[in-house]
């Protein structure tokens, strides 16, 4: 791979900031970030995202090529935990596997955000409409967890069900924080267009990567914090949050180049493919499935998958397009 | 004074609204929370810090006759067993 590849995506400020709080974990610094900030950040790049999504959404229009995308979105965002679960089953107890299943079936924004920004550095095109995409590939992940998760309850009759209920699948699937928050600032940029983008630019558009670079600061402070934790968790696990998402990301650049997506597009679906959740899952698999430790998933997406995408899966990953497209 | 129990409750932020319909259940009528906690526990450490509730833990507690947490001991026995947390029970003097 070429290291300028790496250095494009690395030598960019909003990543710098992410191994800045990394290394300051490292060198025992006293800096934090008060709560609730880091909350604030997230909420304003899931705004920001989904009002741009939209905006482009409604420029571009709805044609065969957006369905295409969308539609291999989702085929991914189902396939994905279904055989990471079966995978992860022949290592771990059931309910560790539903929810590691379902952390790497789902997606990170903030890992999509980063690879629209090294895109845009890099100057390739890519369709708006992916941010549609990537807002679906959030729950088929949760769904699928929760249906695991309540077919395990059912085995064991001293569990209670309640909280795998329709219900409670689809409450947790749709309306947990950050995919609401997504479809409907997706939703607002759609209806209102370039005249609500435009009025909306100053804060979303120009400050955003300046929110970014905060915001990944505060990743790499808690990434750092959850490394140490990575000890009792064996090669396994390990390699998994690495290998995983290189091999989802193969599969769905194999599919993207099958279906003659553009660069751009086939590199997003690789991404997001590859990417695995950190605020989304984790707390819907907290509250659905409370036997599966959070000690495992939630250091596995946030202290390897996560800062492995965003330094070298994105270089790793376009250069394989590049390649494959030619 | 009045002899009574103090339950005092440490757990994932995120179960904090199941803790309440718990106590609900149980005609536990008032009750203190502090929220964003930070600790170390059997699922790592909680730094309280993070865009999701998961990394938080919150701390609850409430005051109650004997008869109260006869009924609804065994309930926040099973509650932790399987979610997780703490459950810390004092026999305390309420001033009244």
């Amino acid at each position: 791979m070429n290291i300028d590849l790496i250095l494009q995506n690395i030598l960019n400020p909003p990543i710098l900031f992410f191994f800045l709080g990394m290394l300051a974990v490292f060198l025992k610094s006293d800096l934090s970030i008060p709560q609730p900030l880091p909350k604030f950040f997230s909420l304003y790049l899931l705004i920001a995202i989904g009002l741009h999504g939209g905006y482009e959404l409604s420029k571009s229009g709805i044609d065969f090529d957006v369905f295409k995308a969308l539609g291999l979105a989702i085929l991914m965002a189902i396939i994905v935990p279904i055989y990471s679960f079966f995978i992860l089953k022949t290592k771990l107890d059931s309910y560790n596997s539903v929810a590691l299943a379902a952390t790497y079936g789902s997606i990170s924004a903030v890992t999509f955000i980063t690879g629209i920004t090294y895109l845009q550095t890099i100057g390739v095109e890519y369709g708006g409409y992916m941010v549609a995409a990537m807002t679906l590939m959030e729950s088929p992940a949760i769904v699928i967890g929760l249906i695991f998760a309540a077919m395990l309850n059912k085995k064991d009759d001293t569990k209670d069900n309640s909280n795998t209920s329709l219900k409670e699948i689809f409450k947790e699937a749709f309306l947990n924080p950050s995919v609401f928050l997504l479809m409907g600032a997706l939703f607002i940029g759609v209806v209102t267009g370039e005249k609500g983008w435009t009025s909306m630019e100053p804060l979303f558009g120009v400050l955003f990567k300046g929110f970014l670079a905060f915001f990944l600061l505060d990743m790499g402070l808690v990434a750092a914090k959850r490394i140490y934790e990575l000890k009792k968790l064996g090669f396994f696990l390990i390699g998994f949050a690495i290998i995983m998402p290189i091999f989802n990301a193969l599969i769905a650049m194999s599919l993207g180049y099958y279906f003659e997506l553009s660069k751009g597009d086939a590199f997003l679906l690789a991404l997001l493919s590859g990417s695995a959740s950190y605020i989304a899952v984790p707390a819907a698999m907290r509250l659905s499935v409370p036997e599966a430790n959070p000690g495992i998933y939630l250091p596995l997406s946030l202290a390897i998958t996560f800062p492995f995408n965003i330094s070298l899966g994105i270089p790793l990953y376009y250069f394989l397009i590049n390649h494959l497209w030619g | 004074m009045k002899g009574m129990k103090k339950i005092e409750i440490i757990v994932e932020s995120i179960y904090i609204k199941r803790v309440l319909d718990l106590f609900a259940k149980k005609e536990i009528t008032g009750y203190t929370i502090i929220r964003d906690i930070e600790g170390c526990g059997g699922h790592g450490l909680k730094t309280a810090d993070e865009v999701t509730d998961v990394g938080s833990n919150s701390y609850i507690f409430t005051v109650c006759e004997d008869e109260k947490f006869k009924n609804m001991i065994e309930d926040v026995r099973s509650f932790i067993k399987r979610h997780g947390g703490k459950c810390i029970i004092t026999d305390v003097m309420l001033l009244q």
